[in-house]
């Protein structure tokens, strides 16, 4: 989605300015405390000391927190990755299958958008507890529920990128499903579709309703670790762990960014 | 030739691809995404109501002064939410909405980056924000006259609101986004103002989905407990809160009482919201 090119909106406009560099300031703000807080901050919450960076060395030397971090990137991935396939199957197969296959879909779809995640986190735990599953069985299924249909809506955001006839003909001319998806819809859909898969991958490391309630063991995804320790004490750990995955997280899309850039202008 | 590129377009178009689609893997792709969401969501939920709904296991529906007070609480601290989200949110939507590439690309940064640090890590922000002496907690502190602006109820309005201005934010870009130029500058021709234009067109283009994004917010943040958890710090819960607190506990029986009683209440609330989305499903999917 593009914003149109510049609208006037006589004398509106500093009024707009104002309250939106207000509102941009007020969420701005706790992630700078948080990075200053994770390289300034001591045993007491709300007080600040001098520059050390003994809270990152001590992360980076506990394997709980490393093994948390592989634990919570493998979830994040299965779940991200079976979510995404499924949303883009379902926005295929709805623009195929308009009438009853598209709104059992999509009614289907709101569930998880739409009912309380504590309480569906406390079904998950009861259901999946009854016969005695892992841990990890409930997070990636829990996670998958969650994420899917914001996958969906996102990848329907960009429809106007592939038009109807198109799959019609390619079927018409004795495409299977699989080469259309290959030949066309992947193709023209790749941008959203990762957009998708990237969201999805950081809402699934981020999640930490469903985590609360259906981990016990001491093999935690990082927001319960973080959520134990914050229940435990308010030391910075906390915040130098958000401060690093902020880090990577800003590395991974940079360096995203740059390879799409130089893709495009070798096609070009 | 006109005429016959007019009476092309108006040639039904038709899916002729069946044969070679009616391999068994077609069919497992076609029922995939139902399954998955009909396994990993509504299966789970119905057991777990088949469960609580079963006598052996003594559900409670809870009732009294106490437990409608605490639901009183969960809908005011969920409203005001909403609402707050919603006013902050417009502006700088709108401001995207009439600016050029580059202000535009800058404010969906901001917005986007808090994203990145984790909701806990930002709740957490918050406890150091509003425990320390920072003129953002001497502002507060003078505005409510309290002691400490941290665990009440006013640190769990203002930082659940700051959880959901992105949400009400990027619901509100889909929005404008359907209002077309040709108007504004209808409008414009004819001497509207700034404030005409946004009360007299925005506002009525976007009130629908501004309303699908309030009632999302609303049903999200009724059964929020990781703000009111950290901020309120057990001085004030919500029901979620004693759902969670419960569970942890490992007292399933009596969190399902109270998640049963929750959706009860709440129920001709969902089921507004969810007859309005299915009502208005072709403006959100956009066919």
């Amino acid at each position: 989605m593009e914003p149109t090119s510049a609208i006037r909106l006589p004398l509106l406009k500093p009024v707009l300015w104002v309250i939106s560099v207000v509102v941009l300031l007020f969420l701005l703000l706790p992630s700078v405390y948080v990075i200053v807080w994770s390289v300034k901050g001591t045993s007491t919450v709300g007080t600040l000391g001098v520059f050390s960076t003994k809270w990152f060395a001590l992360i980076f030397e506990s394997t709980d927190w490393r093994d948390s971090f592989v634990y919570s990137v493998f979830i994040a991935f299965v779940s991200s990755s079976v979510a995404t396939i499924s949303a883009l199957l379902y926005f295929y197969f709805s623009l195929l299958y308009r009438r009853a296959y598209q709104f059992l879909g999509f009614i289907l779809c709101l569930g998880p958008i739409f009912f309380p995640s504590v309480v569906y986190a406390l079904s998950l735990r009861v259901t999946f507890g009854s016969f005695g599953s892992p841990e990890w069985l409930p997070l990636i299924v829990g996670h998958i529920s969650l994420l899917m249909p914001i996958q969906y809506f996102l990848i329907e955001s960009s429809n106007e990128l592939i038009k109807i006839e198109w799959i019609y003909g390619a079927a018409t001319m004795g495409s299977t499903h699989r080469e259309v998806l290959r030949e066309i819809v992947f193709p023209l859909l790749s941008k959203p579709i990762f957009i998708a898969f990237g969201i999805g991958l950081l809402f699934s490391f981020d999640e930490i309703v469903i985590a609360s309630l259906i981990i016990d063991s001491a093999n935690s995804t990082i927001p319960k670790r973080m959520w134990d320790t914050i229940n435990r004490q308010m030391d910075p750990t906390p915040a130098v762990v958000a401060t690093v995955i902020l880090l990577l997280s800003v590395i991974l899309i940079f360096g995203f960014y740059v390879v799409g850039r130089k893709k495009r202008m070798l096609r070009a | 030739m006109g005429l016959l590129e007019i009476k092309m377009k108006q040639l039904p178009v038709t899916y002729a691809g069946g044969r070679r689609n009616r391999s068994f893997a077609s069919y497992v792709g076609l029922l995939w995404p139902i399954l998955i969401l009909l396994i990993g969501f509504w299966v789970p939920v119905f057991v777990w109501l088949l469960k609580a709904s079963n006598p052996t296991t003594q559900t409670l529906i809870y009732s009294g002064d106490a437990f409608e007070k605490l639901m009183f609480n969960t809908t005011k601290v969920a409203a005001l939410t909403t609402i707050s989200s919603l006013l902050l949110a417009y502006p700088l939507a709108i401001l995207w909405w009439t600016s050029g590439k580059r202000v535009s690309t800058l404010i969906a940064s901001v917005v986007f980056l808090p994203l990145l640090v984790g909701l806990l890590a930002r709740n957490y922000s918050w406890i150091g924000l509003l425990s320390s002496d920072t003129a953002f907690s001497s502002l507060g502190l003078s505005l409510i006259g309290a002691e400490s602006l941290l665990y009440t109820v006013y640190s769990v309005i203002l930082v659940m609101t700051y959880i959901f201005v992105p949400i009400a934010y990027f619901i509100l870009l889909n929005a404008l986004d359907s209002i077309s130029t040709y108007e504004i500058e209808a409008a414009q021709t004819n001497g509207a103002t700034g404030f005409e234009i946004v009360t007299r067109l925005v506002l009525p283009h976007t009130f629908r989905q501004a309303s699908i994004g309030g009632f999302l917010i609303f049903a999200n943040a009724l059964g929020y407990f990781v703000t009111p958890r950290m901020l309120g710090g057990g001085n004030y819960d919500m029901i979620g809160n004693l759902i969670w607190g419960y569970s942890n506990l490992g007292d399933f029986p009596v969190a399902s009482s109270l998640a049963t009683t929750f959706l009860l209440w709440f129920s001709p609330f969902y089921l507004a919201s969810f007859v309005l989305i299915v009502r208005s499903r072709k403006r959100i999917i956009g066919r």
